[in-house]
């Protein structure tokens, strides 16, 4: 496969890369980090990629191992992190309603950040997400909605 | 909490996103850039890498003999006779019988637990042995007479019974390709991957004289990956898929658990890989004789005499109940591999198999055997009698992160049979990085380091792969760009400012010595042996006080010392700005007999900015150097990594996949053309 193809492919999805790299990590820097590392590492392996329908999972797959790594550094800077948080908001969004979303989201731990962006940008089920996360899929399932349930109730108190 | 409020949310988050500027460093054009700059992979040619500053590079060679009195050290101890379930083959060793899986039901308990992970991604690769080092592997088949069917032979003899075949890393170890020839007749992919012409070429003359059909159905194209002839026969590999089954699960999913986005659901989909074997006396009517039916993505082959082997990664995603076996056993032929056929290494690291079959090609009816290996895929080198297989790992939280894990099978005539698995440090660059010698196998590999750095080493193991011998932090910083090894001695290549080439001593296997080391600008991407003391270098000039690159270079290294390794020839190409032959060894045809060095090459002309494809070929001579003999322009967008070059008689020919042009080999004149219109 050609770096031509590789294009193509990866035009269709690096914006939501991105926005999941951004939401699971909470950070730009490190997201605009982590998707690079993941694109870098998905060309060299992208002769072995036939199917070009697997390229999104593919992408996804690598990139959350990515995402894992980063997030496992975070636990030895947790004050970074709250910075990281910040740069997040201090992009500027206009509806307040979005700004409450965005609070909301970022009360959730790291775990549930990442399932919950799986979910939204990677589209993937909760089969699949279990797989990535080692976790069983009802496991999945209760996170999720548990995480859900959590920014709910900040958002309507 | 409601359905309805899920979704909602969803999409609150979902559309928050909306409002996301991607940075510009991740836009396709800039990160294309940046790809082309970075990447090393051995499955494409690539761009001219950009460093920061100084830019030379190394050869290394290294000396690996193997003493006897190293043989048998540490060997595996084979289990008393009475604990053995059945009775093995005869020739099968005895170790392999500790690996054989005892129960479907053991086999389920490991995938069970290794549920498939998301970092199960790797990097591929086959190698297969270059015990026959110095193999000048476009060496003229003087004898390949003796494969050809009865029809051809007499075609054959005429043309001197001399022709250019792939560009192999073991003599006799025949790799599959694109475009193949048998001295009489072009075999060549077409540009749509479905069909393979047939073209009878006699010096400037040649017509289409057949075609292999597509045999691709409504639901599942068939691609062609790569071919082998053998005589009247032809074996092809087609990547197939079977998605109807996930489809329907997946629905369920979706019901049960309403988050997902429906068009971005993937399907996982099941690969399957045919090997299709036809006879070919008839060019008109090809006679299909048989067809394996594998499951997995087509990873690798090999053919040895009359046999295709054909590797195949088989993930097990799906699995379902125990007694369903099919969900979770791979398919040979719609049936299960038998669990006696199948190998557990000590650690199962994946929910993969590493599928691997023989065929005959003389009785392609059936299968000659079967076998499967709970393991990834990845790289795949095979010697005359082995098969090695070494798959990149990593393991992120250890300071030296990644790993190889390796597995040995041995085959003769079609069986195939487990011999041991291991795990060595550090990542191989592709299959040239491993090479058996006198039972033993060599390694080079780079390892990473958390923090970046990066350091090289060299490994000896014996047939066991029992670890006998080894060099450590080679080249600091480096990556290994290319190796070579020629019976005692091994060359590699590191790079990072300089390139230096190392020789290694590996005359006692377990005590490998550094010999020399030679610096010198760009680095070489491969290394072919040349004639007498001679090894080729293809590769790139940087510029050793900008790191810039000046363009496709190559190097002609003086071997006959190999403590004082001498580049003595050198020819920098400024616009020639990539090469396939950077990354595939197949699409080279090096001939030190034919004195022949040719590959294509992407062409830039800065003063008119202008890109033009070419086909290039270079003669060598000790005074003046390398020579430009040809260069061709190419089919304007056509699959450059798809073009070879083949001599057949005194006659070179350059294949692109609609068009052959016929050149004279002492001239290099044209001497005719044929370019195919149709769509086939």
């Amino acid at each position: 496969m050609s770096g031509i193809l590789f294009e193509q492919y990866y035009r269709q999805v690096y914006q939501d890369l991105y926005r999941f790299a951004l939401y699971t990590l909470g950070n730009q820097q490190d997201a605009e980090d982590a998707v690079s590392e993941a694109v870098t590492d998905a060309y060299q392996g992208f002769g072995g990629l036939k199917k070009q329908e697997s390229f999104r999972p593919w992408m996804f797959k690598i990139l959350t191992i990515k995402c894992k790594r980063k997030m496992k550094e975070y636990v030895n800077r947790p004050v970074e992190l709250e910075n990281a948080k910040a740069a997040v908001f201090e992009m500027e969004w206009e509806a307040e309603e979005s700004q409450d979303v965005r609070n909301a989201f970022f009360t959730l731990s790291g775990q549930e950040r990442l399932i919950v962006s799986l979910s939204v940008f990677g589209g993937y089920t909760s089969r699949e997400i279990g797989k990535a996360l080692m976790l069983r899929d009802t496991t999945v399932r209760s996170k999720l909605s548990r995480a859900l349930e959590k920014m709910e109730k900040i958002l309507e108190p | 909490m409601k359905q309805e409020k899920t979704d909602q949310l969803l999409d609150q988050i979902r559309s928050l996103a909306h409002h996301v500027q991607t940075p510009e460093s991740l836009e396709p054009e800039h990160m294309m850039e940046q790809l082309y700059g970075k990447t090393k992979t051995s499955h494409r040619w690539k761009r001219p890498v950009k460093y920061g500053a100084i830019a030379v590079a190394a050869v290394l060679a290294v000396v690996t003999t193997v003493q006897l009195e190293h043989a048998g050290v540490a060997q595996r101890t084979p289990p008393p006779a009475e604990t053995r379930e059945e009775e093995t083959l005869p020739s099968e060793p005895a170790e392999a019988s500790l690996y054989t899986a005892k129960s479907y039901e053991e086999i389920y308990g490991h995938l069970r637990r290794n549920r498939p992970i998301l970092n199960d991604y790797k990097s591929d690769m086959v190698v297969t042995e270059s015990a026959a080092a110095g193999v000048d592997s476009a060496a003229p088949m003087e004898g390949a007479a003796k494969d050809i069917g009865f029809g051809a032979m007499k075609e054959q003899l005429q043309n001197n019974g001399s022709f250019s075949g792939t560009n192999v890393q073991v003599r006799g170890v025949d790799e599959g390709d694109v475009v193949k020839t048998d001295g009489t007749y072009l075999y060549i992919l077409s540009e749509y991957t479905g069909s393979i012409r047939f073209v009878q070429v006699d010096g400037g003359e040649m017509k289409v004289c057949g075609m292999l059909e597509d045999t691709s159905t409504v639901n599942e194209a068939r691609q062609i990956q790569e071919f082998y002839i053998n005589g009247d026969r032809l074996s092809v590999i087609r990547q197939g898929y079977k998605e109807a089954d996930a489809r329907v699960n997946y629905s369920v999913d979706i019901s049960e658990w309403p988050v997902i986005e429906k068009n971005y659901v993937s399907i996982p989909v099941k690969d399957i890989t045919y090997l299709e074997t036809y006879d070919i006396r008839d060019k008109e009517h090809p006679v299909l004789l048989g067809t394996l039916t594998q499951d997995g993505r087509y990873k690798n082959s090999r053919r040895v005499d009359d046999y295709v082997y054909l590797f195949t990664e088989h993930d097990a995603y799906e699995i379902g109940k125990k007694s369903d076996t099919a969900s979770y056993i791979p398919l040979i032929n719609q049936k299960p591999i038998p669990y006696d056929d199948i190998y557990i290494p000590e650690q199962v690291s994946g929910s993969g198999y590493v599928v691997i079959t023989a065929v005959d090609m003389k009785k392609p009816e059936k299968t000659a055997d079967a076998k499967a290996v709970l393991a990834d895929g990845g790289h795949f080198y095979v010697s005359s009698s082995g098969i090695y297989i070494g798959s990149a790992q990593q393991d992120w939280e250890a300071s030296q992160y990644d790993y190889t894990e390796l597995l040995k099978l041995n085959y003769k005539n079609g069986t195939i049979t487990f011999q041991a698995h291991t795990n060595v440090d550090g990542y191989l660059n592709d299959q040239f990085s491993m090479d058996e010698y006198q039972g033993n196998l060599r390694l080079v590999t780079t390892l990473s380091h958390q923090g970046g750095n990066q350091t090289n080493s060299l490994i000896v193991l014996d047939e066991n792969l029992k670890q006998i011998g080894e060099i450590e932090d080679l080249a600091p910083g480096e990556q290994v760009y290319s190796a070579r090894f020629m019976g005692d001695v091994g060359y590699f290549v590191t790079f990072r400012q300089m390139d230096p080439l190392f020789s290694v001593d590996l005359s006692i296997p377990s005590n490998p010595k550094i010999l020399g080391e030679l610096k010198i600008t760009g680095f070489s991407e491969y290394l072919h042996p040349y004639q007498n003391d001679l090894l080729l270098g293809i590769g790139q000039e940087i510029s050793p006080d900008t790191g810039n690159f000046k363009g496709l270079k190559l190097s002609m290294f003086d071997v006959t010392d190999p403590q004082d390794v001498q580049e003595v020839k050198k020819m920098v190409e400024q616009s020639f700005e990539s090469s396939p032959a950077w990354g595939n060894h197949k699409a080279v045809t090096i001939s030190a007999d034919k004195n022949i060095i040719g590959f294509a090459v992407d062409v830039y002309d800065s003063s008119k900015r202008t890109w033009t494809q070419q086909y290039v070929v270079y003669s060598f001579d000790e005074k003046e150097g390398f020579y430009k003999e040809m260069a061709y322009p190419l089919m304007e967008g056509g699959d450059i990594g798809a073009v070879r070059g083949f001599y057949i008689g005194s006659w070179f020919y350059v294949v692109e996949n609609r068009r052959v042009t016929a050149f004279g080999l002492g001239d290099f004149g044209e001497v005719g053309v044929l370019e195919f219109l149709d769509m086939p």
